[in-house]
């Protein structure tokens, strides 16, 4: 995770970097301060439930394991408000890394996918669908998982990857870049290159 | 290589194509127990019933005032010139009325239950009210001084 930030300009837009950060911190303050569990959950709903389930969802491609994960991902989280240290990452970022860590475990718990080993079966033709291409990401670094679901899969601009992971976008480009040549890999397509 | 296979883009595209099935918000907001936000339909629902029960309370209120004041009418009785008027009536025998004398002036009285035949009645009448204009002149008996009148 980043280091505070110097505001500067921010060239794309009206706004300022230090606006954004003021924005993300009185967010964050928000959250903290919610004066129950109830209504620290009931914030995190309002403001991140579409974000969270496409995230989950995007990974999954399962409505009833987005489910189980997203409704973790808040509880865990609402818990964890009191705990909570302003670290200049958004609290969007911070709950996209918690639905990853809920989705390893409910993943694991489940064991109802092994697909690496499937898809690494040299006698086997692997089938190249949305489905093979969930599981071989699921093979992948999480940050990659990350920056593949937000960027490729919800269509998220990379500086705003970028800001959501608490990454340099330089960093993100390159996971990207690393994950797609992985997928390649794992998928048997065009251009195959060896994993990283 | 097989060209038959799909670029990875356009798995992207396909995955991204993919919609996230209806149903989920609404479970997991039932799941967190969170209520929904209201709606402009249903805020508008509930200022209309919020208005429906102004209205029957306001119908029920009045019914019940009539019925109240057609019993204390019942019980109303004349005594030289004043009116008496049953108000309560205890289980011990003790009754309450309200006075109202002639002039205005109104008192509650109570009158305990009757001890060997005999009622005893003590009513510490009000301070007298402001006096009200002579009904022959109709002028005003503390009247308020004018300046422009006195000048003249």
């Amino acid at each position: 995770m980043p280091s505070h930030q110097e505001s500067r300009p921010n060239e794309e837009g009206g706004s300022t970097r230090g606006d954004r950060r003021e924005t993300e911190l009185r967010e964050w303050l928000a959250f903290r301060g919610a004066t129950s569990e109830r209504d620290a959950l009931s914030q995190l709903f309002e403001d991140h439930r579409t974000a969270l389930i496409t995230f989950v969802f995007r990974r999954t491609g399962d409505a009833a394991l987005t489910e189980d994960v997203v409704a973790e991902t808040f509880l865990a989280a609402a818990r964890a408000r009191a705990n909570l240290e302003w670290r200049g990452v958004p609290l969007r970022g911070w709950l996209l890394r918690i639905a990853t860590n809920e989705l390893r475990a409910q993943q694991r718990s489940r064991r109802d996918g092994e697909p690496l080993d499937e898809l690494a079966a040299p006698d086997r033709e692997p089938e190249v669908d949305v489905e093979a291409l969930r599981r071989a990401l699921a093979t992948l670094p999480e940050e990659w998982q990350e920056a593949v679901t937000l960027h490729h899969l919800d269509a998220t601009p990379v500086h705003e990857v970028a800001r959501l992971l608490g990454a340099p976008e330089g960093t993100i480009k390159s996971w990207l870049s690393r994950a797609r040549a992985a997928l390649r890999g794992r998928l048997q397509l065009d251009g195959e290159e060896p994993m990283p | 290589m097989n060209d038959q296979r799909p670029r990875l883009e356009s798995l992207f595209a396909a995955a991204r194509e993919q919609r996230v099935p209806a149903g989920i918000e609404q479970r997991l907001r039932e799941r967190l127990a969170l209520r929904a936000p209201r709606t402009r339909a249903s805020r508008r629902r509930l200022v209309l019933a919020a208005a429906a029960l102004v209205v029957l309370g306001g119908l029920v209120g009045a019914a019940v005032a009539r019925w109240w004041r057609v019993e204390i009418d019942t019980r109303e009785q004349r005594i030289e010139g004043g009116t008496l008027r049953e108000l309560r009536r205890g289980r011990d025998g003790a009754t309450q009325y309200e006075l109202e004398l002639p002039d205005g002036r109104r008192v509650t009285v109570e009158v305990p239950a009757p001890s060997n035949g005999e009622r005893r009645i003590e009513v510490e009448l009000p301070d007298s009210p402001p006096p009200r204009p002579d009904p022959a002149t109709n002028q005003d008996p503390n009247p308020v001084p004018n300046p422009e009148e006195e000048r003249r």
